[in-house]
């Protein structure tokens, strides 16, 4: 059973390419044919982040348009098994494609994969209507911030409107120890406001930088933790029930004691 | 005419003591009254911050001339509410004066919504509206009647939206960006002013929105 699944925020910046190519890869290395889509026209990033940009020959437009069939723009992952790419079009913009194209393009993939993920850019407009537009499924990327957590509210209320229900959620850079000094939004805070099921929480971690930056992505990686968290979040689109990561250093007595009594 | 000595109340709310002036009452008489009950319980009013005067009966100079005495001889404090600080710029009103609602919000229609209400979401009704839910930061309710939320309100809401002085706005938690009732507006003070969340309702008092916490004011509705 064949599904699409839209990985999207609202606000730019927060980890929906990261999280797309790490998720895309952890579920081939799971066994699961894989084929990821940029969906960000005009500016592309996932094909870099996955190190694979001077492998392009054809893109996502030029399906669409019918100069090339979906096999011959789809680039195998050098490491990888069971893992494709098909990336945006650098020179075109969001307009060069319909959300009708893109429903027709992700149906006749599905024969041939398990799991098709869009990488959907920031914001609300054509870009978003159209990555939406195939998909069965959302996971709605934030960090633990105030201003991306209004902005994913605002996706989850379109992504309703269009009939896409019951999105799921990752809370990406979660920083700890700042949660712990009431500094930064604790994960029920966040959910409080965004009433949608959790499926990952992933910490902040250098290793991410290092590794969008190499093009290598970070799931192989044993010494990081979100590495593992990634892991967990492929293992539950797949439907197993993983536990969350024991993210919390020392709570300190102190510490319990104040939450006791409210305090921060 | 009534005894004076109860026909003053003092009367605490979150944000101080309000002084009720019941029935009408030569101007001095109420001074000295006044003075001599604070001055009689010296050691409960200590430190005791006040909001202001409630009088059916005294103009607006009358109580000013008493807040300004009480501040002389008693030394008191008298502190603006948080929500008065902020705006209450009246609206430019682009409704002609003849369509004024009078306060007839009992007898409107009522919108009930069943679900969360998300930010970029609007709702404009002529009536009450009543969420079984939230409002998330980022929504908008504008209701010509009062508005209900049973859940926290977050975004913002406009209760009275045509003029209606009456109208109020209630939630199980007040936490809005923003209030409007009629033409007033006002945002909520910097700091959280308490620790546990309690339903609260905001309403119009002398020109001003004033919120309290909804056990009390339902009891001085009945």
């Amino acid at each position: 059973m064949s599904k699409v699944i839209v990985i999207t925020s609202g606000k730019g910046g927060v980890g929906k390419t990261t999280s797309t190519a790490n998720i895309g890869t952890a579920l081939s290395l799971d066994g699961k044919k894989v084929v990821v889509i940029d969906a960000d026209i005009g500016l592309r990033n996932l094909d870099v982040v996955m190190g694979l940009e001077n492998r392009i020959v054809y893109d996502v437009v030029d399906i669409i348009e019918g100069r090339c069939k979906a096999r011959q723009a789809m680039i195998k992952d050098k490491r990888y098994e069971n893992l494709y790419l098909i990336p945006a079009a650098q020179t075109r913009d969001k307009d060069a494609i319909t959300p009708e194209q893109m429903k027709e393009l992700c149906a006749s993939l599905k024969t041939d994969f398990d799991y098709i993920i869009i990488d959907c850019p920031a914001g609300i407009e054509n870009g978003f209507k159209n990555a939406i537009a195939g998909a069965d499924e959302a996971i709605v990327v934030t960090t633990p911030e105030v201003s991306a957590v209004r902005d994913a509210d605002r996706i989850i209320g379109l992504l309703e409107a269009s009939e896409i229900y019951n999105p799921r959620l990752i809370i990406n850079r979660l920083k700890i120890d700042m949660v712990q000094r009431g500094d930064m939004m604790n994960i029920d805070d966040i959910i409080d406001i965004l009433a949608i099921d959790l499926i990952g929480v992933v910490p902040d971690d250098e290793n991410i930088v290092i590794s969008t930056n190499k093009g290598e992505p970070v799931v192989e990686n044993s010494k990081s933790l979100a590495a593992q968290a990634y892991i967990n979040i492929a293992k539950r689109i797949q439907g197993e029930e993983v536990g969350f990561l024991e993210l919390n250093t020392q709570v300190t007595f102190l510490g319990k004691l104040k939450n006791i009594f409210g305090l921060k | 005419m009534g005894n004076l000595n109860e026909s003053i109340e003092f009367k605490g709310t979150k944000n101080g003591f309000l002084i009720n002036i019941k029935g009408n009452f030569d101007i001095n008489a109420v001074k000295s009254e006044i003075t001599s009950k604070l001055s009689s319980n010296i050691e409960f009013f200590k430190g005791a911050k006040f909001i202001g005067i409630n009088s059916d009966h005294l103009d607006k100079e009358s109580t000013e001339e008493i807040i300004n005495h009480l501040k002389d001889k008693c030394a008191i404090e008298f502190v603006d509410i948080p929500h008065r600080k902020v705006s209450h710029t009246k609206k430019e009103k682009t409704v002609a004066k003849d369509e004024k609602e009078k306060s007839i919000s009992e007898d409107l229609p009522t919108k009930f919504v069943k679900t969360t209400i998300r930010s970029g979401s609007f709702i404009d009704y002529e009536g009450n509206i009543v969420v079984l839910g939230d409002v998330n930061p980022g929504a908008q309710l504008i209701a010509t009647g009062n508005i209900v939320v049973m859940g926290a309100l977050r975004g913002i809401a406009h209760a009275g939206a045509k003029g209606d002085n009456n109208a109020f706005v209630a939630a199980n938690k007040l936490s809005p960006i923003q209030l409007r009732i009629s033409d007033f507006i006002a945002i909520p003070p910097e700091e959280e002013t308490s620790l546990k969340t309690e339903p609260q309702i905001a309403f119009i008092s002398e020109n001003i929105i004033v919120i309290e916490s909804y056990q009390t004011r339902v009891k001085i509705m009945e």
